[in-house]
């Protein structure tokens, strides 16, 4: 068996070096032959690592505990399907996945432009091709998964870290690995174009569904993370400025800033630098998002055991870097732009404070996580950067932005007149300014920032809901009779990009109308209480009645039972409490959440027994909260829609394709 | 060890197979066009993007998202660029 792992493991590195030597040498040499083989070694590498993850997913089903990894992270009682996401909990099995999902999205990009894009393609190889056999050297050489566990083989595992026993664990870190991965596809294009001498916008057009995709699972992936955290980690927030969380939300960032500035590209044939930089920039972070998880560099409860494995991932970034910069200094004179930006108020100059705002934004939670390591290794001491400093940078960056967000897709190209604004932007301004007077009203002056974003959400809200209308009713002129629905689906089917960004950014609003609920309009409460005491918050009575156990197939728990009373009336009996594992050291919190119509979660985590008989817990009333994942929905449904495939683009795509082949027909 | 041993050489014979196949063909160049193909297919993808642009500038007059003043001002400038395009992607064909 560890035969197969390791072997198939040797051979996928062999064929990705083969595939980057291939690659290049087919670009430098412009040989058919050699871009064939370099691209079949990808496919043949990819099968290589199916057959190495076949071969420890079936050590891991049947407890094979001759491997190490299999022996530290899993046990016969451990239930499915935490079994099978046992895969991923390690470092060794972790990057065993991102490679399976890079050999996977390598193999699927050189099929699908097997017939198409030679020019590309041989460089497309060779970058991709290095990626792979950078991430299968690791495996290889400094943490396999096929380790062997020694001469005496153990009879039982250590067990599954239990916090780790989570359904949302189960996805959310694929989903991460997707996103992190991913972005290797636009920046492999990026480059290739350079190195093809090819600096127009057809890299860009190449790979929007690779660059949607990724910041999707990306994205997800973090909301699937907070959901976790919310659930488990028992402190009753989703999000805790965690340096793992924070590494994949900077090139999120980056990669949403990235999204923005193509469109200018696209549309005015500027940014063509900027563009290139951005995406070499995304793909970087996330190599060392993936070194800030892996090394020890920052602790965290997500990161894995210190090892020696960061220094290959600073070499990697150092690598990826420098050839970045090389290749796009090279180019510099091809990436000019024939167009300059002509006013400030205008939407390429609104696109571009937003690319500021977000990258400004990326390095400012970057430098939250580099400056501990580095006070400490500078002055002896760490300094950590805790939750205010984070939360600043966030109001400070994120208000701007979200205004942004509002003006952005309504101000005209070019060069907008002030009555041009004023016309664009008056129900807009005025639903925002009627909006902050009836919070201030309503109470929810306590926090500034908090009024201030919840009325710039109705900003964007309004701005957004008014171009879909117009653009509607614009329909209904053009065909009368048509039927308001019918107007808005043939808008939409008629610019899905547009509109499916649209909606992408109504799922944001949403998320930050949660986001604003439960960090400035949350209630929490930590008490101590004897059976039959009570308590009151936020409009509840809870009532602990007494102490419960129970028993599951793995674990224990010791449970408070509480009766929720809202206007007297009993409306719910609850058990939050905590499990002890029976084959892992750690305990996990099972906390009570009670969701209710209008987004809001009475929320009460066990914080242990006391005396014997009472209970400490934490209640907390997060108001709008399950807006959050309401939001992930919202988001899939704009994704959806921009990434549906437009007839039009199809078509001036194909179009352009027959001219090009009739002028060049002798 | 040995059916894992010959399972493992037939991986390796599989993979060398599959990436020596195209060395059994005769040598080919790529397709990868010339100078004069790039430049004219970035001039074509400028020329789409222009006329896509007026168009969507005539969906947003529609909507009335500009005044007539900015949609005047917009269109007689992406027109012109639109002309310059056009009449470059004329002389490259007269050339050819």
């Amino acid at each position: 068996m560890d035969l197969i792992g390791r072997g198939s493991l040797l051979l996928a590195f062999g064929l990705a070096v083969y595939a980057t030597a291939a690659g290049w040498m087919a670009g430098r040499r412009r040989d058919r032959r050699l871009l064939e083989s370099g691209r079949r070694a990808l496919l043949a590498a990819f099968a290589a690592v199916v057959v190495a993850s076949a071969v420890f997913m079936w050590a891991i089903q049947t407890h094979d505990y001759r491997f190490l990894v299999v022996w530290r992270s899993s046990s016969d009682t451990v239930p499915q399907p935490y079994l099978t996401s046992s895969f991923w909990t390690t470092q060794q099995g972790s990057l065993l996945l991102w490679l399976l999902v890079l050999t996977g999205l390598s193999a699927l990009v050189t099929w699908q432009n097997r017939r198409r894009n030679h020019d590309l393609m041989p460089w497309v190889v060779a970058i991709l091709g290095a990626a792979c056999a950078f991430f299968a050297f690791t495996i290889c050489f400094i943490a396999s998964p096929f380790e062997s566990v020694g001469a005496v083989v153990p009879t039982a595992g250590r067990g599954m870290v239990a916090s780790l026993q989570n359904p949302y664990n189960m996805i959310h870190p694929p989903m991460l690995y997707l996103g992190y991965v991913g972005f290797t596809v636009p920046f492999a294009f990026a480059m290739s174009a350079l190195l093809a001498g090819r600096a127009d916008e057809r890299w860009i057009q190449l790979t929007r569904r690779w660059t949607l995709v990724p910041w999707l699972a990306l994205g997800l992936g973090m909301l699937l993370g907070a959901k976790w955290a919310y659930e488990e980690i028992g402190w009753g927030g989703f999000w805790g400025w965690d340096p793992v969380e924070n590494a994949a939300l900077i090139p999120w960032l980056t990669g949403t800033a990235f999204l923005h500035s193509v469109i200018v590209q696209e549309k005015k044939g500027m940014l063509r630098v900027w563009n290139v930089s951005l995406v070499a920039l995304t793909y970087v972070l996330c190599i060392t998002g993936t070194f800030f998880t892996r090394s020890g560099f920052t602790s965290s409860i997500h990161t894995f055991a210190r090892s020696s494995i960061g220094w290959w991932f600073v070499a990697w970034i150092g690598i990826a870097a420098a050839f970045a910069i090389v290749v796009i200094s090279r180019n510099a004179h091809r990436l000019k732009s024939p167009h300059r930006i002509e006013s400030p108020v205008s939407r390429e100059a609104t696109f571009l404070f937003n690319n500021l705002l977000f990258v400004a934004l990326a390095f400012a939670v970057l430098w939250g996580i580099l400056f501990p390591p580095l006070s400490e290794a500078v002055g002896g001491h760490k300094i950590q950067t805790s939750t205010p400093y984070y939360n600043f940078f966030a109001v400070a960056i994120g208000l701007p932005l979200l205004m942004l967000m509002g003006i952005g897709p309504v101000i005209a190209w070019r060069r907008a007149s002030t009555r041009g604004v004023i016309q664009a932007f008056r129900w807009p301004f005025l639903s925002a300014a009627a909006g902050i007077g009836v919070l201030l009203l309503a109470g929810f002056g306590s926090s500034v920032p908090g009024a201030i974003a919840l009325s710039l959400c109705l900003f964007v809200t309004v701005s957004i809901l008014l171009e879909i209308a117009r653009g509607a009713a614009a329909r209904r002129r053009l065909a009368p009779g048509t039927s308001w629905p019918a107007a808005t689906t043939q808008l939409v089917a008629r610019n899905r990009r547009r509109y499916g960004g649209y909606v992408v950014h109504l799922a944001i609003v949403i998320g930050i109308v949660a986001i604003v609920g439960t960090s400035a309009y949350a209630t929490v409460r930590q008490p101590v209480l004897e059976p039959g005491q009570s308590f009151k918050i936020g409009g509840y009575t809870l009532t602990f009645v007494r102490l419960t156990t129970e028993r599951g197939p793995n674990w224990n728990s010791t449970n408070a039972l509480i009766e929720v009373r809202r206007g007297g009336k009993l409306i719910d009996t609850v058990r939050p409490g905590k499990r002890s594992y029976t084959d892992a050291p750690e305990s996990s919190q099972e906390v009570s959440i009670r969701p209710t119509w209008t987004g809001e979660d009475l929320y009460i985590a066990f914080n242990g027994a006391v005396r014997g008989t009472g209970v400490n817990l934490k209640v907390l009333v997060n108001p709008l909260v399950n807006l959050l994942w309401l939001a992930g929905l919202v988001l899939i449904a704009g994704f959806g829609i921009a990434i549906w495939p437009d007839a039009r683009v199809a078509a001036r795509v194909a179009r352009r394709t027959d001219e090009l082949a009739r002028t060049a027909a002798p | 060890m040995i059916p894992a041993a010959l399972l493992l050489i037939a991986l390796v014979g599989v993979a060398v197979i599959a990436i020596g196949a195209p060395f059994l063909r005769p040598s080919t160049a790529l397709d990868v066009g010339t100078e004069e193909e790039q430049a004219r297919r970035e001039l074509l993808e400028r020329r789409d993007a222009t006329l896509a642009a007026l168009q969507e500038l005539e969906q947003d007059r529609a909507a009335g998202r500009l005044t007539q003043a900015d949609f005047e001002q917009e269109r007689l400038a992406l027109r012109a660029e639109a002309v310059a395009l056009l009449r470059q992607l004329d002389e490259r064909e007269d050339a050819v």
